[in-house]
């Protein structure tokens, strides 16, 4: 009986392990296809930005920072409109692309995001670069923001927004964070954040970036 | 002949008599007059800071019963202007000493000058007449430094505007039923504001900012749940809108990793406790 009860064990021990190799191999898939997929979406948002010969752009929809409930105000333009350029490619609207030297990396951003666009390139979760308050999520995969906790203060990162305009930012932070803690993220005080899980997603790795200005 | 004779001493008496008073009257015919100069200096950053209505007025204290001015002790002035007191009289030789303030306004912008100035009028009779000297001298300050009149310096602070703050909420239903709002002029909170249903989430600060500052802000407290606050000015900036928008969790975006090491260990584990137990009893059966 023990014999019989040592091979079951065996057994299921090999089953949990094949599970385990089973779900890395998918989990490496799932990464290439992503990887692969930002890379054919960079070149045509690269390509898109490089054509000039294509007119942008349909403006976001900013909400109507003026409006409440129940009173009549005016609808006065903001000083600081925060509205980017985006353009619409495959269903997918874009806000320009991200490059990261240090990383080697140049992956296209969404304009907004669902789990179903995290799948295939960083999202912008919140914010504009208009108003420097970019915050960018992607997924922990390799091909993305895998190796975000490899970035160090100083390294660069450039961001070209679909007008063309390269803004350059400097790593000046980097940490973890709660799930939790939005305003850490959100409300920084730093002009671009990036973030993803960390491996086992029970925090976030952040990359807290600031404009480099013409002096530096 | 004896008896007119007799009349010509007592009209050489009396006409002495006469010239003898002659010097008196001709004195009091030469009585002087002095109107002390006054003047205002109006500062600011910007004129238009500087309202061109404002009246300024001066007060002149007479010691030991010197003469005052015929209209009274104080004067008035609209706008920065050179002044002067209406006219004092002097009938007679000496010195006459005053002190001349200004007085305090009321407008709410302006630092009056607290500055006391001595006035000395010495009257000499220089027996052609009365002649004055004015001295104008600060009190507490140098007293070689004389004054060519009592200038007072108003300073005005920069002109002040109103903001609103108005609060918008996104994305839920429920949401705190109040939430409180710092301005700030530069790092400093000038006010706080609670905004809630009952002020149509709205609030103005009346004249606390400067009119051309442009710096300012405002700073929501901290909000229970998951909001996130933004900011927008409309285009002269005299409107903040704080919109809260409700935001969960920061994204889930890792992969499904964390299994890999735990089902690894586990049927490393198994694997091995099987194999243990299977090798042991056939151990147990050679023994």
């Amino acid at each position: 009986m023990p014999k019989k009860a040592g091979i079951i064990m065996v057994i299921l021990g090999v089953v949990l392990i094949l599970s385990a190799l089973l779900l890395f191999y998918y989990n490496r898939l799932e990464d290439d296809a992503a990887g692969q997929e930002a890379e054919n979406l960079l070149s045509q948002v690269q390509a898109v930005i490089r054509d000039s010969s294509v007119s942008p752009l349909p403006s976001e929809t900013i909400p109507d920072a003026t409006e409440i409930p129940g009173e009549t105000v005016e609808t006065e333009p903001v000083e600081i409109d925060p509205t980017m350029t985006i353009v619409t490619i495959n269903g997918y609207e874009y806000i320009g692309y991200l490059s990261i030297p240090s990383l080697y990396k140049e992956l296209p951003v969404m304009a907004d995001w669902d789990y179903a666009r995290l799948n295939t390139a960083p999202c912008r979760h919140f914010g504009s670069t208009k108003t420097d308050d970019l915050v960018i999520a992607a997924h922990n995969y390799q091909s993305h923001f895998g190796r975000l906790r490899e970035m160090k203060v100083g390294d660069e990162v450039i961001f070209t927004d679909m007008d063309g305009a390269a803004i350059r930012y400097q790593v000046s932070e980097t940490g973890t964070v709660a799930p939790s803690d939005v305003d850490a993220v959100v409300n920084s005080g730093h002009d671009l954040v990036l973030y993803t899980c960390t491996p086992g997603g029970q925090t976030r790795v952040c990359v807290f970036c600031d404009r480099v200005t013409e002096a530096q | 002949m004896k008896k007119y004779l007799k009349k010509v001493p007592a009209a050489i008496l009396a006409l002495l008599l006469l010239v003898s008073l002659l010097p008196v009257t001709a004195l009091a015919a030469t009585d002087v007059q002095v109107r002390l100069p006054v003047s205002v200096v109006t500062k600011a950053e910007e004129a238009e800071d500087i309202p061109a209505d404002a009246v300024y007025q001066f007060k002149l204290t007479a010691q030991d019963g010197a003469p005052m001015p015929e209209e009274g002790p104080y004067l008035s002035v609209t706008g920065a202007v050179e002044a002067k007191f209406s006219p004092i009289t002097y009938t007679h030789a000496g010195i006459y000493q005053y002190t001349l303030v200004m007085v305090a306004g009321d407008h709410n912008r302006a630092t009056y000058d607290k500055t006391v100035y001595n006035v000395k009028v010495t009257v000499t009779n220089e027996g052609n007449g009365l002649k004055p000297q004015v001295a104008i001298r600060e009190q507490g300050g140098d007293d070689d430094k004389k004054f060519d009149s009592a200038d007072f310096v108003v300073a005005y602070s920069p002109l002040m505007k109103d903001v609103t703050v108005q609060k918008v909420w996104k994305g839920s239903d429920t949401h705190p039923l109040s939430v409180q709002v710092d301005l700030l002029v530069g790092e400093e909170v000038v006010g706080t504001a609670t905004l809630n249903a009952r002020n149509n989430w709205t609030y103005t600060w009346e004249q606390l900012v400067q009119k051309r500052d442009n710096s300012w802000k405002v700073k929501e407290k901290p909000v229970r749940g998951k909001f996130v606050a933004s900011y927008g000015y409309n285009y002269d900036k005299s409107i903040a809108t704080v919109t809260n928008t409700y935001t969960s969790d920061l994204i889930q975006t890792g992969q499904l990793n964390w299994p890999i090491p735990v089902l690894c260990s586990l049927g490393t584990a198994l694997v091995v406790f099987g194999l243990y137990m299977i090798f042991k009893k056939r151990d147990d059966a050679c023994a």
